[in-house]
């Protein structure tokens, strides 16, 4: 979770690749978001690009892979999380991966390449009403 | 875009549950963060409390989440269209994660209703929470 996102390529407002001021990758797709170090980015657009090749059921990159279901639907892993994706919403992410790479390159290299630290709490947080302190009572 | 953010529950830096200024959880955990109204995190809370009750693989539910407890013995947990695998001890810091954070959250003053599930939401954060002998200490 950061401050500043700099939206590099989006389908809507809740579909959208971003570059945070950690280096961090961010993957928004409607009621959440993967944070991903640059290196697993681009596994994942690697993983994404084989995926417009035919006749395959699973794909399997590090740390990532693609599932075919029976039902025509697809299964994007990444660590322990997976994402739930309809035949088009797969062919619009490839979409949104291959429009965002060049940039999300040339913006990570600026930031140095791979460095990149875990986006932590946002710093704008407050603290709310008796943090720290409650009643026994 | 949210910018304002409250810490209701942190388990560490990379798992935590912060609510923005329009009423939203932010609940990230690990590589990923989802975005719940008050009424989806209570719905969600309610799935994992009898979510710890399963001592043999099965599938629950509490719309918009699904809870299953696998045959090969680790939690799989569906909100909407993402979904997190958890072994058991993981699956149990998540569950007091939310406990912390509903707590927090009901000790808010009311907010504004969530952005990302508009529509018929109840009030949110508006309810009392009775102290009772389950609970440890008074929530009032």
């Amino acid at each position: 979770m950061c401050q500043y996102l700099e939206i590099v390529a989006q389908i809507g407002e809740h579909q959208y690749l971003a570059c945070c001021e950690h280096g961090a990758v961010h993957l928004g797709w409607y009621y959440g978001a993967f944070h991903l170090r640059p290196d697993d980015f681009r596994r994942v657009a690697t993983l994404l690009e084989q995926s417009a090749t035919p006749h395959w059921i699973e794909l399997r990159g590090e740390g990532c892979g693609l599932i075919r279901q029976r039902n025509g639907c697809f299964q994007l892993w990444i660590g322990q999380a997976v994402l739930f994706l309809l035949e088009a919403e797969l062919y619009q992410l490839v979409e949104l991966v291959r429009a965002a790479l060049p940039t999300l390159e040339q913006m990570l290299m600026e930031n140095g390449g791979n460095s990149w630290s875990q986006p932590r709490l946002h710093s704008s947080q407050t603290k709310r009403p008796g943090d720290g302190t409650f009643s026994l009572n | 875009m949210c910018i304002q953010f409250t810490t209701l529950a942190e388990s560490n830096d990379f798992r935590h549950i912060l609510q923005c200024e329009h009423g939203t959880l932010h609940l990230s955990w690990d590589l990923v963060t989802l975005y719940l109204s008050a009424s989806e995190f209570e719905h969600l809370l309610n799935l994992l409390e009898r979510g710890t009750r399963l001592v043999e693989p099965a599938k629950i539910s509490e719309p918009p989440c699904i809870l299953s407890y696998k045959a090969q013995g680790y939690f799989q947990l569906w909100i909407r269209n993402f979904a997190l695998n958890l072994t058991p001890i993981d699956f149990l810091i998540l569950v007091d994660l939310v406990r912390v954070a509903w707590r927090a959250a009901c000790e808010q003053p009311a907010l504004e209703q969530p952005s990302v599930s508009a529509g018929d939401q109840p009030p949110m954060f508006q309810r009392t929470v009775a102290a009772s002998a389950q609970v440890s200490f008074s929530l009032n």
